[in-house]
């Protein structure tokens, strides 16, 4: 069926007149000679290169994504063309066959995603490769005005797995059909529905999902949105323990200086396929590494919770943000998530403004508590020629069951030039047992401070040529991006990027 | 651009072949972990669970999806069989996280059957692949593949039970049956050689996984060893005390689980 789709695309496309075209695109090439810690073999010398390009004619479009790793240890090596792509697009229809991200509603059936310039890699796989998930198969939609439609005959990538992983079809378990219509009412109400059904790999079952969006905007300062996202089989609103279900909303608000939002969702039983849809996780999503890398991962078998924000922004340029997120889960234990937020931004002149933050939070899900992060970031300008950024950052916890309180410790002090030149120093400790303990010996839970010092450097070239060095020990752990959690390798050594756009 | 066509063209005509992986009705493939406890020298193997329903839990240490499960395989699965001396449950790391993750794993999620560590290899043999978490399966008494997860534990733990209990059902069907089968039983053999100088082995029997400690007693007794402290498969073990520097006289040895203890005397002889 997919084969027949396409080769009729092509005959249509094929009829195609092309008047104007164009090719563009970027690469990434990372050289690492280095190891992570704790490992066993030597140090390796690995090289990935990742090629995007594309290619534009009127409305039509091509795209590939030509990936390889090489490694002295032939298993892990790949030359792929890992993404691929044709689209025709007007201004009331577009067809996409190949690889192509795409979200339902507002993720809770279905989201595709991609971190663009991240190289992902598993400890056990110890593959590199472009971390995203997209959808392969056909997308096709029509708009206009007042309606959007949308269709999607699609498998997922289920990412853990490398591009060299066989067979193939591991990577891809499952497949998903759907359809969603959004009727845009008049400039201040939309409404939409959505149908999906879901074909995992292992069974011949169909698994039918639903979901209702709402979007209403009734003063240019006010947003309300909501979605709800059940099981064909479900009580619809019932919101009954047994159900799968998914409900989402939130409200925003700004007045002049002044803004606020506030978000509740309530999600059970929803874990779909290998993992393909990703509810808005209402969780602050932090840019400080104390912060980031202590984040509640979404749990969608069972959770509920709100996030509110206010934020002010005082004419001289200050800011002041405070955020509150709680979560509860109840799998089969109760477990709580709590955080509180506070950031303060000061401007002192055009050339020198100070940051800090005070985080709160009580993690069951980790069994952490009085978990306290704070940090002070300083950034100081010389008539803009240059200029440095000092980033100090620190975080303490206590879990029941460990007999000593860990320690995290952050400290960056970066300078540039001209803003194409740059280098910096990147100091790391920390006192907790699950990382201090060497995962080789164990019978022994070592615990003695492990430290993690690094040097990086970069130098933009131009507009189409960047160059990024890394050189020490840089720490790993979990790291969220765009609501997306994943876990980062430690590394030892030395690190090369040169990013080209042409 | 008919080249670049042509090779997108060919690219979608690849056909993928089939996930090859342990189906069920097959043999189980067999494995010899470190356990949250032991030392990397002391290890559980699936051999040693011979002829016995094995349940295996494949979580990762630091899985958020799996410590949320990770309670359903206790209360639910483990703790309705674990009087069953044919059944056995183990959980195993496949995230390879280190003993203090899985210390934190074994706390938040209140387990207390045996934590395998190291496992994401054994995963990729039963699943095909090292992405997999969070997943029930189980082996029967005959080693073979009697139920696979597909799904999270949370989604599919009663269909593990009733597997489970069809499983042990097959056991006592068939003790009934051909009615020769002696079962396991929890037994302290007499050290050998006894006396001894300066060496001497100590041999026992578990009739199931359990925590074990095994220690050494003089006539006052006050303990001067400690031969065995942890978890341990069901069968026959042995163990080899060395008394050098320890005086010549009787002592005791005590071989402890959760609900049984049993002691004998050797005598040392320099």
């Amino acid at each position: 069926m997919k084969k027949g789709i396409f080769i009729a695309l092509l005959i249509f496309l094929g009829l195609h007149q092309n008047t104007i075209a164009q090719i563009y695109g970027s690469n990434i090439f990372e050289f690492q000679y280095g190891n992570l810690p704790y490992q066993n073999n030597k140090e390796l010398t690995t090289s990935y290169n990742q090629l995007n390009l594309f290619y534009d004619s009127d409305n039509l479009s091509f795209y590939g994504k030509v990936e390889q790793f090489i490694t002295p240890i032939e298993e892990r090596n790949y030359f792929d063309l890992t993404q691929k792509q044709v689209q025709y697009r007007d201004d009331h229809f577009s067809i996409r066959v190949g690889n192509f991200y795409e979200t339902i509603g507002r993720g809770l059936l279905l989201r595709s995603y991609d971190i663009p310039g991240s190289v992902y890699e598993d400890a056990f796989e110890r593959t590199r490769y472009a971390f995203f998930r997209d959808l392969e198969g056909i997308s096709v939609e029509g708009y206009n005005d007042w309606i959007e439609v949308k269709a999607i005959r699609a498998k997922p990538l289920f990412n853990v797995n490398p591009p060299n992983f066989k067979p193939d079809s591991a990577r891809r378990p499952d497949l998903v059909e759907a359809l969603q219509i959004n009727v845009f009412v008049n400039d201040l109400i939309s409404v939409g529905g959505a149908y999906m059904r879901h074909n995992p790999s292992f069974t011949n079952d169909f698994q039918e999902y639903g979901s209702l969006l709402l979007d209403i905007n009734p003063t240019t300062n006010l947003q309300f949105f909501g979605e709800y996202a059940f099981q064909s089989d479900a009580t619809l609103l019932g919101f009954e323990d047994e159900d799968a279900f998914a409900l989402y909303s939130g409200l925003n608000f700004y007045s002049g200086s002044f803004g606020a939002s506030f978000e509740y969702k309530n999600y059970n039983n929803f874990r779909l396929g290998q993992g393909f849809n990703d509810p808005p996780s209402l969780i602050k999503e932090h840019t400080y590494p104390v912060l980031n890398r202590s984040t509640h991962v979404l749990e969608t078998s069972n959770e509920t919770g709100i996030q509110a924000e206010i934020y002010y922004t005082f004419d001289a340029g200050h800011t002041i943000v405070s955020n509150f997120t709680m979560a509860n889960n109840n799998v089969f234990i109760e477990q709580k998530y709590r955080e509180i937020f506070l950031e303060g931004y000061y401007v002192v002149d055009d050339y020198l403004s100070f940051k800090s933050f005070f985080d709160y939070a009580h993690d069951d899900p980790k069994l952490e508590e009085q978990r306290i992060s704070v940090g002070f970031i300083s950034d100081k300008s010389f008539n803009y020629e240059w200029g440095f950024v000092l980033d100090l950052q620190f975080q303490t916890l206590n879990r029941d069951f460990e007999n000593t309180g860990t320690e995290n410790y952050y400290g960056s002090l970066t300078f540039n030039y001209q803003s194409d030149l740059s280098a910096g120093l990147i100091f790391e400790a920390t006192t907790d047992p699950q990382l201090t303990d060497d995962p080789r010996t164990f019978a022994t839970f070592e615990t003695d401070t492990r430290f993690w010092l690094g040097g990086n450097a970069s130098y933009t070239f131009n507009s189409s040529h960047r160059m990024d060095v890394f050189v020490g020990k840089r720490r790993g752990g979990p790291a969220c991006t765009s609501g997306i959690c994943y876990e980062i390798l430690d590394f030892e050594g030395v690190e090369l990027r040169f990013s080209t756009r042409f | 651009m008919k080249k670049l066509t042509l090779s997108l063209l060919l690219l979608f005509l690849l056909v993928s072949s089939a996930v090859a992986q342990v189906s069920v009705g097959e043999a189980a493939p067999g494995f010899s972990l470190p356990y949250l406890g032991g030392s990397m020298d002391d290890q559980i193997s699936l051999e040693s669970q011979e002829g016995k329903v094995v349940y295996i839990f494949f979580y990762g240490a630091g899985c958020p999806h799996c410590r949320s499960n990770g309670p359903v395989t206790e209360t639910e699965i483990y703790q309705t069989f674990k009087d069953d001396t044919n059944f056995v449950a183990l959980g195993i790391d496949t995230w390879n996280q280190n003993a203090s993750s899985n210390n934190s794993f074994k706390n938040v999620t209140g387990i207390t059957y045996p934590l395998l560590l190291n496992g994401q290899s054994v995963l990729v043999d039963y699943y095909g692949g090292s992405g997999f978490y969070d997943r029930s399966l189980v082996i029967g008494a005959d080693g073979l593949v009697s139920y696979k997860g597909s799904g999270w534990v949370n989604s599919d733990y009663q269909d593990v039970v009733a597997n489970i209990s069809t499983e042990l059902e097959k056991i006592s069907t068939s003790s009934e049956s051909i009615g020769s089968e002696e079962p396991t039983e929890f037994r302290l053999n007499q050290n050998y050689p006894n006396p001894f100088n300066p060496t001497t082995t100590i041999s026992y029997q578990l009739e199931s996984i359990s925590q074990v400690k095994l220690e050494i007693f003089n006539s006052l007794g006050q303990q001067v060893a400690t031969l065995v402290d942890g978890v341990q498969s069901p069968g026959n073990q042995s163990v080899t005390w060395n008394a050098i520097g320890v005086p010549s006289g009787i002592y005791i040895y005590r071989l402890s689980t959760d609900n049984q203890v049993l002691t004998k005397s050797m005598l040392l002889l320099k």
